[in-house]
């Protein structure tokens, strides 16, 4: 864990180096020195969760970083966020004023920064350890006392009852330690270890992070990876292989569920044409063809196996994540995808390893679309956040 | 304002993504020139997003769509040769009125044509251009046409197709 404050600093330096060399921090914060000492964040139960560092260009205030303490945050860099400098003394001296405001009388012997809701922030007052007013960052409205009576149930993973943590309503506080569920908390500590760990290597602690260039991390023998990124190829050693896979246009207007199945079928050697799987899986005919209702895609496991002799065990995934695709690319296996009213498939995945300023990383598919109609498209990449996932069907050759 | 970023930053958009974007052909990023915006609506006319002709020597290999807010959905490219033939596949997407032609030829004799305009067929995956075609009794009935393919709007909307 990142306690010490050069701790902190030398992660910062690492991780916003990253980013700077990513480009996804532009030339403004070429040189920019990361500063040791920043302000620390604490959790309502008083345990510190990050630390906040402001980024100045020379007396120009330019961004501040959040670099996580507390492991159960998931990550080292938690934001990179412009347009506010933080300033930590002045943003005091005016929740004191404020404070004095609401109440003449209040008495107080410590005042600290809290994420009251993470990642929404208060100064939080108290006198003897316990709290006297609690004002939210800025805006200096009071935040009320915790009403957990009247929280409603958190959602659930579908299929392990776990809650997905606390949605608290505008101004309702929660501690982020105590209230996030045990079992992500922990998963979310190993993902923030492996993360340390990985900053950790010998080559790193050559080089001085304290100060943001893009050619900080250019050490001789390192080699970072940005972008984790994979596309089918003939066998698992895409180094030595070109990509294999083909596109296969739909033969009608309503038949991008054959053309699906054909371009699946095709990699592992199979030749049926969209006539015969449209035959299969109750599409009509050329002439008169139709589309797959949708209380038929269960149909689509039932044809693959049949056709292959159940060398290809298939499988239906409902809702399907990013990292379903993405286990199956990874496996050298293609996938076929459907969103609303149509279907392609799925033959490779890229990922920002960096997340851009302010936004989730870049997640996107490298979809075989059978449409337009006896064409089709090659889409490099298919943005995975613009893009409402119903279906997966994944295939898996059976060992003889 | 319906189409809240303009078509110059859209393409500017379009364009950052082409060069940066991993695993894209360095002739494409290198020889491509950026086609003007087309705005592409729902079909109920609602504003969707802009599609960003990509052509090599005046020829149109692929687009960019970018959504309303400036988020790049997705870049898709046409097969040189496309499978059932060696159409030009991208041909048809800049070209309104070959796509009006092709509807009109479709539809029965004496009926009217209204557009085309840029849309899709129930997923935004599934890129039309769109005309409203006035029957001689007066009724409207919407066609779609997808390349050389022509057709009228799916009367069944619960189908994958």
């Amino acid at each position: 864990m990142a306690r010490k404050s050069s701790d902190v600093q030398r992660l910062a330096g690492l991780e916003l180096n990253a980013l700077r060399l990513a480009g996804t921090l532009g030339d403004e914060f070429e040189k920019v020195r990361v500063p040791e000492r920043g302000t620390t964040i604490f959790d309502l139960n008083g345990k510190p969760l990050f630390v906040r560092l402001p980024l100045s260009r020379g007396k120009e205030g330019l961004a501040y970083a959040d670099i996580a303490v507390e492991p159960s945050l998931g990550a080292v860099l938690l934001a990179v966020s412009m347009g506010f400098h933080w300033k930590e003394a002045e943003l005091l001296a005016e929740a004191g004023r404020a404070a004095r405001k609401r109440r003449h009388s209040l008495k107080y012997d410590t005042v600290r920064f809290v994420a009251y809701s993470y990642p929404k922030i208060g100064v939080q007052f108290l006198a003897e350890h316990t709290e006297v007013l609690l004002l939210e960052l800025v805006t200096w409205a009071e935040v009320p006392p915790a009403r957990v009576d009247e929280r409603s149930a958190p959602p659930r993973h579908s299929n392990e009852g776990i809650p997905l943590g606390p949605f608290p309503s505008n101004f309702e506080r929660w501690s982020f330690i105590d209230e996030t569920p045990p079992a992500i908390r922990r998963a979310r500590a190993r993902g923030f270890s492996t993360r340390i760990r990985n900053w950790d290597i010998g080559a790193l602690h050559r080089i001085d992070p304290r100060t943001i260039r893009k050619s900080a991390l250019e050490v001789r023998d390192l080699k970072l990876r940005l972008v984790d990124t994979r596309e089918l190829h003939y066998s698992p050693r895409g180094t030595d292989h070109h990509v294999c896979y083909e596109l296969r246009g739909q033969q009608t207007n309503v038949w991008c569920v054959g053309a699906s199945a054909e371009m699946l079928l095709n990699f592992y050697r199979y030749t049926y044409d969209q006539v015969r799987l449209a035959q299969e899986l109750g599409l009509g005919t050329l002439n008169n063809p139709s589309g797959l209702p949708y209380a038929n895609v269960g149909l689509v496991v039932t044809v693959l196996e049949q056709l292959t002799s159940n060398a290809l065990d298939v499988t239906m995934h409902v809702n399907p994540t990013f990292n379903v695709f993405r286990d199956q690319i990874r496996e050298n296996r293609p996938s076929i995808s459907f969103v609303p009213a149509h279907s392609r498939t799925v033959a490779g995945y890229t990922r920002n390893l960096m997340s851009i300023v302010n936004q989730l990383p870049y997640s996107g598919l490298l979809v075989y679309d059978p449409w337009p109609p006896n064409v089709g498209v090659i889409t490099r990449w298919e943005n995975f956040v613009t893009q409402t996932y119903q279906y997966a069907y994944s295939a898996v050759l059976q060992q003889v | 304002m319906a189409f809240g970023t303009g078509p110059a930053a859209i393409k500017d958009i379009a364009r950052k993504y082409l060069a940066s974007a991993p695993g894209i052909d360095t002739g494409t990023q290198l020889a491509s020139v950026m086609e003007d915006p087309r705005p592409v609506f729902n079909p109920d006319r609602r504003p969707h997003s802009w599609l960003v002709g990509v052509s090599v020597k005046g020829r149109l290999v692929g687009f960019v769509q970018v959504l309303l807010d400036g988020i790049v959905m997705r870049y898709s490219m046409f097969p040189l040769v496309s499978d059932r033939g060696s159409e030009e596949s991208g041909a048809e997407w800049l070209n309104p009125a070959r796509a009006r032609k092709r509807i009109a030829r479709a539809a029965p004799e004496g009926e009217i044509v209204d557009g085309p305009f840029l849309s899709f067929d129930r997923s935004p995956d599934r890129l039309v251009w769109a005309a409203v075609v006035k029957t001689r009794d007066g009724m409207k009935r919407m066609m779609f046409a997808a390349g050389k393919s022509v057709y009228e709007a799916p009367a069944r909307r619960d189908t994958f197709g």
